[in-house]
């Protein structure tokens, strides 16, 4: 478990400072997502994790081991146990992949048949047994992120820290990366904590996720319960796109956003609405998306009521008591 | 029979044959002290820096003004200026090889310089990578800094091969001999353009060769990496 107590950090020079009293629990097995636009302090927050910065103050307690109050000799043992990868990849030039890889092993003391075979396996892990030889100039950017997990993983680690690895990458190998990733969390149970700008990433893998501006923490928690709180500005932002966010032509139907979760997107809700009380459905917009296991669907729809009317808040009951969160728009 | 000012083709051999390798043993020896000194100063100067990786602001102070006052004398200058210190070390101040401390001297803050240059281009992101792992300050020098900066450091290494070539032409002054001291000697002080001519050949093929091979293996070694 990692816990963040309180961290603050203030660049010299700086007008406001790159966190302000951040605090953060991160429990083991999870994929813990920190999202925010540039300049929001994510870099400075993934980077106290593991003491590459050092807050001003505030305490980073990785199984109840407090960072700030190790020794260097301490600390560097601490940090074997969190692999890290990088936007840029940050693989060494002058070495191959295999040897890449094998980089964090020297530290570790492992042996030199032992690193062998664990390179191998890593390799294998990761796809990359045909690239062991190549040089990191000769590489894609997913292959570089790849061998940039492998490296990461080498001295088996509890945890996982991102630095907007997927940020530099086009959108299909984002997608490669993360699904390589969402597996190393369920074989291996490896913590990951990643920061993005892209709520993509957040969406695609992560089962808790907290949102940063202007160095604050605004909200942090599982995406499920962000996701079911109306005032949650990251549960807001997560769910699906409903299209055009203009009101349609026809200003005399009453709109609605409907939100359904998982097997309800399955069940005919809408046409027994047409059936019970006669309301006809005009679809305007809306999505499906899966956001971190759970298939969560947003309709925006206009309601025509029946001839003699209808009373519209039966409607908004009918619809709320088979579990569809229904809003006027 | 007159002072004899043209030299035979044998004599003109022998001469320069002899000069070219006063010079060749005195780059050679320097080359190996100033890499022996010049690639840890480089080192210390980089790593000690305010915001370096173990910020040593007194010794980085130190060091830096004796590395500048070092590259402020022309290294004529030093030359003399070191004659004590050449007798301390080499117990003569005469000669090729007493040539060397000097020359050696006048190179070592040089190529430091160059070698702080170097790793201070190598990407930090990578330099983080290590630290990030638990490598500590030998991992990021020897796993990082020098094999990364490695084509820099050879450039560099050339440039300073062919600066001590320069130095060691200025060798005469204290009886170093080499190509220098003959140019002067029998180019200057007598006219003859024989050697004169010689002289210059085997100099500019000389550091045309330097340079090539130079730049050959750090083209090796960039199109690997």
């Amino acid at each position: 478990m990692i816990v963040a107590e309180h961290l603050t950090r203030q660049y010299p020079g700086q007008g406001a400072p790159a966190l302000q009293d951040v605090s953060l629990t991160i429990n083991d097995g999870a994929v813990f997502g920190i999202i925010g636009r540039s300049g929001a302090g994510k870099s400075t927050l993934i980077r106290c994790l593991n003491l590459l910065e050092r807050p001003d103050s505030g305490r980073i307690l990785v199984d109840g081991r407090d960072l700030t109050q190790l020794s260097d000799k301490e600390l560097r043992l601490q940090r074997q146990r969190i692999g890290m990868i990088f936007q840029n990849f940050n693989l060494l030039h002058a070495r191959n992949v295999s040897d890449n890889v094998a980089v964090p092993l020297q530290i570790a003391g492992v042996g030199r048949n032992e690193r062998k075979k664990r390179v191998a396996d890593l390799l294998d892990l990761v796809g990359l047994s045909d690239k062991a030889h190549a040089f990191p100039s000769q590489l894609s950017g997913g292959q570089k992120q790849r061998v940039g997990i492998a490296r990461a993983l080498a001295a088996r680690p509890s945890y996982l820290l991102s630095d907007e690895a997927t940020s530099a990458l086009d959108p299909e190998t984002t997608e490669s990366i993360l699904a390589l990733l969402r597996s190393i969390n369920q074989q291996l149970g490896l913590t990951i904590v990643l920061i993005t700008h892209e709520l993509n990433v957040v969406k695609s893998i992560c089962d808790h996720a907290a949102l940063l501006s202007g160095g604050k923490l605004q909200e942090s928690g599982p995406i499920a319960q962000l996701l079911a709180n109306p005032n949650s500005l990251l549960g807001k932002a997560l769910m699906p796109d409903c299209g055009l966010p203009e009101l349609p032509a026809n200003p005399l139907l009453p709109v609605a956003e409907l939100t359904f979760y998982d097997i309800l997107l399955a069940s005919p809700v809408l046409s027994s609405l047409a059936q019970v009380h006669g309301v006809g459905v005009t679809l305007f917009g809306g999505g499906v998306e899966s956001i971190a296991g759970q298939r969560v669907g947003r309709l925006r729809v206009g309601f025509q009521p029946p001839m003699g009317g209808v009373d519209l808040s039966e409607v908004m009951l009918f619809l709320n008591q088979r579990g569809v969160k229904a809003e006027w728009v | 029979m007159g002072i004899r000012n043209s030299l035979s083709w044998d004599e003109l051999y022998a001469l320069v044959l002899n000069a070219t390798g006063e010079t060749l043993y005195m780059v050679t020896l320097a080359t190996f002290f100033t890499l022996l000194v010049g690639l840890p100063l480089g080192v210390v100067l980089f790593i000690s820096r305010r915001h370096g990786l173990t910020p040593l602001p007194k010794l980085s102070a130190a060091l830096g003004t004796v590395v500048n006052i070092g590259r402020s004398l022309p290294f004529v200058v030093l030359l003399i200026a070191l004659i004590p210190l050449t007798r301390l070390i080499v117990g003569t101040t005469l000669g090729s090889t007493a040539a060397v401390v000097p020359i050696t001297l006048g190179a070592i803050p040089f190529f430091a310089r160059i070698v702080e240059n170097a790793l201070d281009e190598v990407d930090k992101g990578r330099i983080e990578a290590i630290q990030a792992m638990g490598g500590g300050l030998r991992y990021v020098i020897f796993t990082v800094l020098l094999p990364e900066a490695l084509p820099a450091l050879l450039a560099g290494l050339t440039l300073t091969i062919v600066m001590l070539i320069g130095f060691s032409s200025m060798a005469g002054v204290i009886g170093g001999g080499g190509l220098g001291d003959l140019a002067i000697r029998y180019g200057y002080q007598r006219f003859n353009n024989q050697v004169m001519v010689a002289t210059i050949v085997v100099l500019v093929v000389m550091v045309q060769i330097i340079q090539m091979l130079g730049d050959r293996v750090v083209r090796v070694l960039a199109h690997r990496r």
